[in-house]
């Protein structure tokens, strides 16, 4: 909690120097629950959300994009401009459908045939992107995406992604899918299938994905395919490792670690000078640091800074009512 | 029943009634646990049928049989390990088709029941053994089940728990109008336990009867004692 607190403030108040770092960070935030809500509940891995982030991107830019820039560089694509807003929640919806089909097929598949089913998606999804060229731009990719991504769209619809990841939590399907992932033969015991609950899990996710998506291309304006491939896949599996992938409080502790380990990577690998001592620059430091920090945390800490518990919400009335019932009968 | 080659469960024949307690027993690898597998779904019989009130379940997934009213406990409990007790045991009330809420309140009762309260908050992995076993028989429980198969329920547990256990079970039948039955080497807790008991040896019925109707059948002597016991009694 007080992590998240000292997290707005310092979103509120950043410079602006700091400001692209901080929008970069509020992306991630989504794109890390959005990772979570499937992955962390299922315990299923998936390599393919970036996908979802893809199509997220590619749909608002598409219907963002003004007019006019379509026809002179992308004439193929329709004349029709949507609000920001609505581009975001079309963004956000058609990843939703892309992963309503995506599940339909790959949550027959069980633990690492679902996980590689997941990465061969987001291969599928950036080989279309990089060569469909009248919609997609091909490897150029996508430019002149008005930029509507501010720090507090950024920061709103992180809330939003985290409130609705915490009501998911709270619902008969995850309880259902959390059971299955911590033991699919005692949970077909009970009755529990884990079909329906993972599709649901996946849709939620890439709804989720999808926004950060469309948020991503609503700040950037200019994208193309190498920004949804493997290295942004690799950094969200990293942040919620690290974090603590079974909870949603690990999601964005991990989120924020990360961003802070990485923007102090990035100065020392541009070179520093301290006046007596000159750091040289050292290329490639951010990507070693991160695969190092997740390495260190699967050693150390398999379940992550925050071992997988929630960082204390205000209790739920009936989390309340049973503990008083508890406190009752110790009392009598 | 074939199991990895060998012939476990051979022409058993078992019929269990609501409301009675049916223990079955037999020595280790008599093909105990590939029964109740094959009885819960989790196996599936090479021959023979399975029926609930006249109806042919053989072959049905688990998690169906589970929404029939067939429960079971595990030898090796398998508590879902990092979900708190009451989420061990809401999950199973959630077969009920009913919200999460009113999972959470079944599941309540349950504990309250077994005085187990004070442990809703604890991780399935943090339990004592004798809890865990407890709490897995409440998450069967909590399923409403009209039949319930307990696998070795007293594995593991000393003998003052295993005597509170088998009070407790005792109750089962009457007060949820279920079906129980009991799958044990323990012949103490078995003949304590059941209404009638149902020996089986190499995976073949050897006596059925009341506890002390089987105790002095000389096959389940030969077979369960050694004959070296049964000359010496």
């Amino acid at each position: 909690m007080i992590a998240l607190v000292v997290g707005v403030v310092v979103v509120l108040t950043a410079a602006n120097v700091l400001e692209n770092r901080v929008i970069n960070m509020l992306i991630m935030v989504i794109l890390v629950v959005g990772l979570y809500v499937f992955a962390g509940n299922s315990g299923v891995f998936s390599f393919g959300q970036i996908g979802f982030m893809a199509i997220g991107a590619y749909t608002t830019a598409i219907v963002r994009i003004p007019p006019d820039t379509k026809e002179a560089l992308f004439p193929k694509l329709p004349a029709i401009q949507l609000s920001p807003l609505g581009a975001t929640l079309l963004g956000g919806a058609v990843a939703a459908l892309a992963a309503l089909l995506v599940a339909i097929q790959l949550m027959r598949l069980s633990g690492l045939a679902a996980s590689l089913g997941t990465f061969a998606f987001l291969n599928i999804i950036y080989v279309v992107a990089s060569n469909w060229s009248s919609v997609s731009g091909g490897s150029t990719g996508l430019a002149n995406v008005p930029q509507t991504t501010t720090k507090y769209t950024g920061l709103l619809w992180v809330a939003i992604a985290i409130v609705i990841a915490w009501l998911f939590q709270l619902t008969r399907q995850c309880l259902r899918l959390r059971a299955s992932r911590e033991d699919e033969v005692a949970a077909a015991s009970v009755g529990i299938g884990i079909y329906y609950e993972r599709i649901v899990a996946f849709v939620l996710s890439g709804f989720i994905t999808g926004i950060g998506g469309a948020l991503f291309a609503e700040y950037y304006g200019t994208f193309n395919p190498d920004a949804f491939f493997v290295s942004i896949t690799f950094l969200t599996v990293a942040m919620l490792v690290v974090g603590g992938r079974l909870s949603l409080s690990g999601a964005v502790v991990g989120t924020l670690f990360i961003t802070a380990a990485t923007e102090g990577l990035r100065r020392v690998e541009q070179g520093v000078d301290l006046g007596v001592v000159t750091i040289p620059a050292r290329p490639g430091l951010q990507e070693v640091g991160v695969a190092l920090t997740m390495l260190v945390v699967l050693l150390l800490r398999p379940a992550g800074i925050t071992g997988g518990t929630e960082i204390k919400l205000p209790r739920p009335p009936r989390a309340r009512v049973a503990a008083a019932r508890v406190v009752e009968e110790e009392a009598t | 029943m074939y199991f990895a080659g060998v012939k476990a469960v051979d022409d058993v024949d078992l019929a269990l009634d609501r409301g009675e307690i049916l223990g079955l027993i037999g020595p280790n690898g008599a093909g105990k646990t590939t029964l109740v597998n094959a009885l819960s779904g989790f196996q599936q019989p090479t021959a023979g049928t399975v029926r609930i009130d006249g109806e042919d379940i053989t072959g049905w997934r688990p998690n169906r049989l589970a929404k029939k009213g067939l429960a079971r406990t595990f030898q090796s409990v398998r508590l879902f390990p990092r979900l708190s007790v009451l989420d061990n045991v809401a999950a199973g009330a959630l077969a009920l088709g009913i919200s999460r809420r009113k999972a959470e309140e079944r599941a309540l009762e349950l504990l309250e029941e077994m005085q187990l309260t004070a442990l809703l908050g604890v991780r399935g992995d943090s339990l004592s053994h004798g809890d865990e076993r407890r709490v897995g028989i409440l998450r069967a429980l909590a399923t409403r089940p009209t039949f319930l198969l307990l696998d070795e329920p007293a594995a593991g547990l000393n003998e003052a728990e295993s005597d509170e256990l088998v009070e407790a079970l005792k109750k089962l039948p009457g007060e949820f109008g279920l079906g129980l039955l009991v799958i044990e080497h323990d012949m103490r807790l078995i003949m304590r336990l059941s209404h009638r008991v149902h020996v089986t040896d190499h995976g073949k019925t050897i006596a059925i009867g009341t506890p002390a109707e089987v105790r002095a059948d000389p096959a389940v002597l030969e077979a369960y004692l050694g004959s070296k016991r049964v000359r010496s009694a």
